[in-house]
C-alpha cells in the first residue's frame, strides 16, 4: 500500500507537469493553428534560466526564489512568447503544413543551440526542489515532498484559471473566436493579432512553469533531456485533440501515472531488461497509440490556391544532363580536394540520399515524416546485422526472411503502380526471386556465412532497404487515417521510440522463422554495446575502404540514379496520383481513389530509400553510435534543411544533405582557424564559430519563411538565364575559365584557397553578367521605340524591325503603307 | 438509367448549430435538378453529405435504392456519384491536361472494365473531354494559373472522367461571364441528354431557371419550396427568403 501511494503520488506529480505543459500547447495551437514544437525547448530554457538566477556561481546566482520565479515566469517567458509570435510565427499564414511545422522545429533547435552555448561545459547543474529535499509530509508510511504537493496544487490552480480565462473573460472569448474565424473577429472589431500575442505569452508561461517544476525531479539539468521531457506532454495534448483542455489535463495525468506504475511493476526497468527503456518511452508509445485510435480525420481539400509553395518538375532530359554534369564535377573535384573534404562531401551526399526519401514522401506526396533518420538507422543496423553482426544459426534463415520481406514489399508497393492480379503476382514473384538470387548466389547461405564479412555487400544494402521499408509500412498505419500534424507527431513518436528502444538496446533478441531450423534461427544483438562497426563496400575490385575518392564518386552516382528515378516517378501516373493526393485529398476521394493503398506504398518506398541511404551513410562513416548520426535531433535538422533547400525538388535533398553534413562544420572550422591565427580577435572568431555551429541550422530554418519553395529552386532559377542562346558566350567563357582554374589546381600551380577564390566568383558572376547583358539589350530596345525619329532615323530598317516585332508580314505592310501615304 | 438519388430526413448539426434540418428530396434520373438558397442555407453541406465527405447526424442517403449513408467517399464515386466543389479543389501542381489525365488514371485503377475498353486510348479520351468542355485552349496551362471560370470547367471535366450517373455541381457558373454561362447551360443540357442526372447548386438565377427541370429551395437548413422554375419564381416563401420581406 505504501508503495502504491508513493508511486501514485510520483505519477500524479509528473502527470500534473505534463498537463500544465500540454495546456500551454493547446492554448497556442487553438489560437494560431501552429503546433509549437519549440514548447519543450522554452520549458528547458526557462529551467536553465531559473537555475542560473538561483544557484550559479557567476551571473545571478543568489536571487531569492520568489523573485527568480517572478522573473522567469512573468518577465522572461512571456517576452519569449511574444517575440516568437511577432518575429517568427506571424509570417506563417498561408504557408503549407510542412512550413508551419519546420519553423517551430527550427526555433526549437535554436533554443537548444543557445542553451548549449550559454550553459557550456560538463558542470553538473542540479536544481533543488522547493523547500529543499527534506521538506515532506506523509500519508501512512508514504512520504510526499512539498515539491510534489506544490506541483499538484499549481496544476489545479492553473486548470481553474485557464478555464476562467477562456470562458469568462473578454480576452479568452476573443482567443477562442480567433480559432473559429479570424476574419469574422476582425470584422467585429476584435484584434486577432493581439489575441495571438496573448496566447503565445500564456503558452510560453505554461511551458516555463512546467520546465521549472520538472527540472528538480531529473537530477541534473540536461538540454536535450529536458526538451524531450516536455515532448511527453504532446501525448496529453493529443488526448484533448489539441482543443479540449479538461481532456488534456486528464491525458497528462494518465501518462504520468502510467509511467509511474510501469516503473513500479518493472522495478524501474530492471525486470525485463530489453524493455528497460520503456520507462522513458512509454509516453511516446501512448502518443502513437492515441493517434492510431483517433477518429478518422474529415477529408478536406487544401485550397492550395492560397499556398505559397510551388514546385515545378524538371524534364527527364534535363535531369539526365544535370546528373551527368554533377558526377563529372564531383569527379573533377575529387582530384583536387583533400581526404577530409572528400569525406565531408561523401557524408553530405549519403545524407542527400536519405533526404531524397523526404522529397518523395513530403515533397511529392505531401505526407510528413519527422523520423527520416530513424529509418536510416534501421537500414544501417539491418545492413550491419546482415553483413557482420548477427548469429545465424541455420543458413537458410536469413534468405527465407529476406524473401518474405521482398514479397511483402512487392505486395505493398506494386499495386500502386497499377499492377493487379496476374501481373501483380508475376511482378512480386520475380522481385522476390531476384532478391533471392542476390542473397544466395552472391552471399551464400551456409552456416554463419552471411555475417562476419569484412565488407558491405550489395545485398546488405538491399536488405537494409527491405527491412526499413517494411517497418515504414507499419509506421504508416496512422498515416492511413491521419495527415499533417498528427502524422508528423506519430512519426516523431516513432523516432523517439527508435532512439531509446533500438539504439539503446543491449539485449540479444532471438527470432524463430517458421518451418526453418530450430527455434532460434536468428539471434541479434541490435546495438552492440552502443556502437556498430559497419564496413565499406568492396565491389568491382575497388577497395572503397582505402579510397575515399572512389566512395565519393560511387555515392554521387547512386544519388544521381535515385534522383533521376524519383523525377521519372514524379512524371509517371503514380507521381501524378501522389501530387493529386497532396493537392486535394477530397477531390481524389470523389474520383474514387483509395488513398490508403497509395499512402502505404509511398511510405514503404520512402522508408526503403531512407534505409538504403542510411546503410550507405553508416558504411561511409564506418562506425555508428547510439547518439550519432541517426538521432531524432539530427533527423529534425536534416528534415528542416531539406525543406529549406526545397523539399519538392531533388536539388533540395542535395542542398539539405550537403549543408547538413558540411556547411556548418566548414564554417565553424573556418572561424576556429581564424581564432587560432589571430589571437587578438580570438573572442570574436570564437563567437562566430559557436554561432555557426550551434545556431546555423536553426537560423537557416527560420529564414525559410521568406521563400517557402526552397533555396534550391532559387539557385537553379538564377542560373537558368544561361540556357538562353544569347548568353552562350558567357557560359562557354565562364566554364572554360573555371576548368582552367581547376587545371592549375590539378598541376598544383596554386593551393585550394586560390582555386576557391578564383572559381566561385566566376561561377556566380556568370548569371549576373548574363542578366546585365539582358538589361542592356532591353534598355537599348526601349530607347529605340521611344526615341525613333528623334535620336534615330525613322529608317526602313527600323520599320522592318518593328514589323518583325509585331509579326506583320512585309508584303502586306508595303501595300498598306503605300495606301496610307497616298 | 434507373439509378436515382434519395435523401430521407437528413439532418446535420455542427455543435449546437443546425446546418441541415430534416431535408428530404429526390433526384429523378435524366433530369437537371436545381438547389438554390441564400448563403449559409446548407447547400454545400448537403452536397458533402451526398458525396460522403460528411456523415449526417441523422437521416439516410439512398442511391439506386441502396443505403449509402455510411459508404466511404471513394466508394460513392465508384458507384457513379461525381461532384465539383464550390471552393475549387483542383490539383494545382498539375497542368489542366494532367488534371484530367490523373483523374482517368485514378478511375482506371478501380474501373477495370473500362480500362480494357480504353486501353491505350487515354489520350483520345482526354481530347474528347477537353473538346466537350471547351478547355482545349488552356490544356497545357497550370491549373493554378487559369481564370476561375475555366477552373470550374476543369473540375467538371475531371468529374466527367468517371462517367458518373449523377453529377453534383456546386456553383459551377460563378466566375463565368454571361456568355460563358449561357454556353455552360447548353453543355449541361447536352450532358443531361447523354444520360447524366445533374444536381446543381447555383446562384446565377438565369442559369437555374433556364436549365433546371425542377428546383429545390433551401433556407436555414430546411427545404422551403420545390417545383418547376416557374412555380419557384412565384413562390411566396422563396421571395421572402431571398428578399427578406413578403411580396405584396
Amino acid at each position: 500500500m505504501t508503495e502504491f501511494i508513493t508511486f501514485t503520488v510520483v505519477g500524479l506529480a509528473t502527470g500534473a507537469i505534463y498537463s500544465i505543459a500540454s495546456a500551454g500547447l493547446v492554448v497556442t495551437y487553438t489560437t494560431s493553428g501552429i503546433f509549437n514544437f519549440a514548447h519543450g525547448a522554452i520549458g528547458m530554457f526557462s529551467a536553465f534560466l531559473y537555475w542560473q538566477l538561483r544557484w550559479d556561481d557567476g551571473w545571478g546566482g543568489s536571487w531569492p526564489a520568489p523573485i527568480a520565479l517572478l522573473f522567469v515566469l512573468f518577465v522572461a517567458a512571456p517576452i519569449i512568447g511574444i517575440i516568437l509570435q511577432i518575429v517568427v510565427m506571424r509570417g506563417l499564414e498561408a504557408t503549407s503544413e510542412t512550413t508551419k511545422l519546420v519553423i517551430p522545429i527550427a526555433v526549437m533547435l535554436g533554443f537548444i543551440g543557445i542553451a548549449n552555448w550559454v550553459w557550456q561545459g560538463a558542470e553538473q547543474r542540479i536544481p533543488k526542489p522547493f523547500f529543499g529535499r527534506n521538506a515532506k509530509w506523509s500519508i501512512g508510511d508514504a512520504y510526499i515532498t512539498w515539491h510534489q504537493t506544490i506541483i499538484v496544487i499549481v496544476a489545479v490552480l492553473l486548470a481553474v484559471a485557464l478555464r476562467f480565462l477562456l470562458f469568462k473573460t473578454k480576452i479568452g472569448i476573443t482567443m477562442r473566436a480567433v480559432v473559429d474565424n479570424t476574419s469574422l473577429v476582425e470584422l467585429n472589431g476584435g484584434r486577432p493579432n493581439r489575441a495571438a500575442l496573448q496566447s503565445w505569452a500564456i503558452g510560453s508561461i505554461l511551458a516555463a512553469v512546467a520546465g521549472v517544476l520538472i527540472s528538480p525531479l531529473l537530477g541534473g539539468l540536461g538540454v536535450l533531456a529536458l526538451t524531450l521531457l516536455v515532448v511527453n506532454a504532446y501525448a496529453a495534448a493529443i488526448f484533448g485533440k489539441l482543443r479540449n483542455l479538461p481532456l488534456t489535463f486528464i491525458g497528462g495525468l494518465v501518462i504520468g501515472l502510467s509511467v509511474s506504475y510501469w516503473n513500479w511493476i518493472s522495478s524501474t526497468g530492471q525486470k525485463w531488461p530489453w524493455l528497460s527503456e520503456l520507462r522513458t518511452t512509454l509516453p511516446v508509445v501512448i502518443l502513437f497509440f492515441v493517434l492510431l485510435l483517433l477518429p478518422q480525420e474529415k477529408l478536406r481539400g487544401s485550397h492550395a490556391a492560397t499556398i505559397r509553395e510551388r514546385f515545378a518538375v524538371p524534364s527527364i532530359q534535363a535531369s539526365l544532363v544535370w546528373s551527368s554534369i554533377f558526377v563529372v564535377v564531383v569527379s573533377a573535384l575529387s582530384l583536387i580536394i583533400t581526404d577530409k573534404w572528400e569525406s565531408l562531401l561523401t557524408r553530405g551526399l549519403t545524407m542527400g540520399i536519405i533526404a531524397l526519401s523526404m522529397v518523395l514522401l513530403t515533397g511529392y506526396a505531401g505526407e510528413l515524416n519527422l523520423a527520416p533518420l530513424a529509418f536510416a538507422g534501421i537500414g544501417a543496423i539491418s545492413a550491419f546485422q546482415f553483413d557482420v553482426g548477427s548469429a545465424v544459426e541455420t543458413g537458410p534463415g536469413f534468405a527465407t526472411l529476406i524473401v518474405l520481406l521482398a514479397i511483402s514489399f512487392g505486395v505493398l508497393v506494386f499495386p500502386a503502380f497499377g499492377l493487379v492480379r496476374s501481373r501483380l503476382f508475376f511482378a512480386v514473384v520475380s522481385f522476390a526471386f531476384i532478391v533471392f538470387i542476390l542473397v544466395v548466389f552472391f552471399d551464400g547461405t551456409t552456416g554463419t556465412g552471411i555475417a562476419s564479412r569484412e565488407s558491405m555487400s550489395l545485398s546488405g544494402l538491399v536488405v537494409a532497404a527491405l527491412i526499413s521499408g517494411s517497418i515504414g509500412a507499419v509506421v504508416a498505419l496512422p498515416a492511413l487515417r491521419l495527415r499533417g500534424l498528427y502524422l508528423a507527431l506519430a512519426t516523431f513518436a516513432f523516432a523517439i521510440f527508435v532512439d531509446r528502444m533500438v539504439y539503446k538496446q543491449r539485449e540479444t533478441l532471438t527470432f524463430d522463422i517458421p518451418l526453418i531450423g530450430d527455434n532460434e534461427d536468428v539471434s541479434i544483438n541490435i546495438f552492440n554495446n552502443g556502437a556498430l562497426n559497419i564496413p565499406r563496400p568492396n565491389f568491382w575490385r575497388i577497395n572503397f575502404a582505402e579510397k575515399q575518392w572512389a566512395m565519393l564518386i560511387f555515392v554521387s552516382i547512386i544519388f544521381c540514379i535515385f534522383s533521376v528515378a524519383l523525377i521519372q516517378l514524379r512524371k509517371s501516373s503514380y507521381g501524378r496520383q501522389l501530387t493529386a493526393m497532396k493537392d486535394s485529398p477530397a477531390a481524389c476521394a470523389t474520383l474514387g481513389m483509395n488513398m490508403r493503398r497509395l499512402k502505404l506504398s509511398v511510405f514503404t518506398l520512402a522508408a526503403a530509400i531512407a534505409g538504403f541511404g542510411g546503410a550507405l551513410h553508416a558504411s561511409n562513416l564506418r562506425t555508428i553510435q547510439e547518439d550519432y548520426p541517426f538521432t531524432i535531433w539530427e533527423g529534425l535538422a536534416l528534415f528542416m534543411l531539406t525543406v529549406v533547400g526545397g523539399i519538392g525538388y531533388v536539388s533540395g535533398a542535395l542542398f539539405g544533405g550537403i549543408i547538413y553534413a558540411c556547411a556548418f562544420i566548414v564554417m565553424g572550422d573556418f572561424w576556429g582557424k581564424l581564432a587560432e591565427d589571430w589571437g587578438s580577435f580570438r573572442w570574436l572568431f570564437t563567437f562566430l564559430q559557436d554561432f555557426f555551429l550551434l545556431l546555423g541550422p536553426a537560423l537557416a530554418g527560420i529564414g525559410l519563411g521568406r521563400n517557402p519553395s526552397g533555396v534550391g529552386s532559387q539557385i537553379f532559377d538564377g542560373f537558368r538565364i544561361l540556357k538562353k542562346k544569347d548568353h552562350r558566350t558567357v557560359l562557354v567563357c565562364g566554364s572554360s575559365l573555371m576548368i582552367l582554374s581547376w587545371f592549375f589546381r590539378v598541376i598544383e600551380v596554386y593551393n585550394g584557397w586560390v582555386f576557391i577564390l578564383t572559381s566561385l566568383p566566376i561561377l556566380f558572376l556568370m548569371p549576373l553578367l548574363a542578366e546585365a547583358r539582358d538589361r542592356d539589350v532591353k534598355s537599348r530596345n526601349d530607347t529605340l521605340i521611344e526615341m525613333a525619329g528623334i535620336e534615330y532615323d525613322f529608317s526602313d530598317e527600323f520599320i522592318s524591325y518593328i514589323d518583325a516585332e509585331l509579326s506583320i508580314t512585309s508584303d502586306f505592310n508595303v501595300d498598306e503603307r503605300n495606301t496610307l501615304n497616298e | 438509367m434507373n439509378e436515382f438519388l434519395n435523401l430521407e430526413n437528413v439532418s446535420v448539426y455542427f455543435g449546437g448549430h443546425i446546418a441541415v434540418n430534416e431535408v428530404s428530396l429526390a433526384i429523378d434520373p435524366g433530369t437537371i435538378t436545381g438547389l438554390i438558397g441564400p448563403n449559409g442555407a446548407g447547400k454545400t453541406t448537403l452536397f458533402n453529405v451526398i458525396s460522403g465527405l460528411l456523415t449526417p447526424s441523422s437521416g439516410r442517403v439512398l442511391f439506386a435504392d441502396e443505403d449509402i449513408t455510411s459508404l466511404a467517399p471513394h466508394k460513392r464515386a465508384r458507384i457513379g456519384i461525381g461532384r465539383t466543389f464550390q471552393k475549387l479543389e483542383l490539383f494545382n501542381s498539375l497542368s489542366v491536361i494532367d488534371n484530367i489525365r490523373v483523374s482517368l488514371e485514378i478511375s482506371n485503377q478501380w474501373n477495370s472494365s473500362r480500362t480494357e475498353i480504353l486501353g491505350s486510348n487515354i489520350s483520345s479520351e482526354i481530347d474528347r473531354i477537353l473538346d466537350l468542355t471547351g478547355l482545349n485552349s488552356v490544356r497545357n496551362s497550370m491549373a493554378s494559373e487559369i481564370p476561375t471560370g475555366q477552373a470550374r470547367l476543369v473540375e467538371l471535366a475531371r468529374a466527367l472522367v468517371l462517367s458518373p450517373s449523377i453529377l453534383l455541381l456546386d456553383e459551377p457558373a460563378s466566375g463565368q461571364n454571361d456568355e460563358e454561362t449561357e454556353s455552360f447551360g447548353l453543355l449541361l443540357r447536352e450532358l443531361c441528354d447523354s444520360g447524366i442526372s445533374i444536381f446543381l447548386v447555383e446562384h446565377d438565377m438565369s442559369l437555374v431557371m433556364n436549365t433546371c427541370d425542377l428546383v429545390n429551395v433551401l433556407d436555414f437548413g430546411s427545404v422551403i419550396a420545390k417545383g418547376t422554375p416557374e412555380e419557384i419564381q412565384e413562390h411566396e416563401l422563396v421571395i421572402e427568403a431571398y428578399l427578406g420581406f413578403k411580396k405584396r
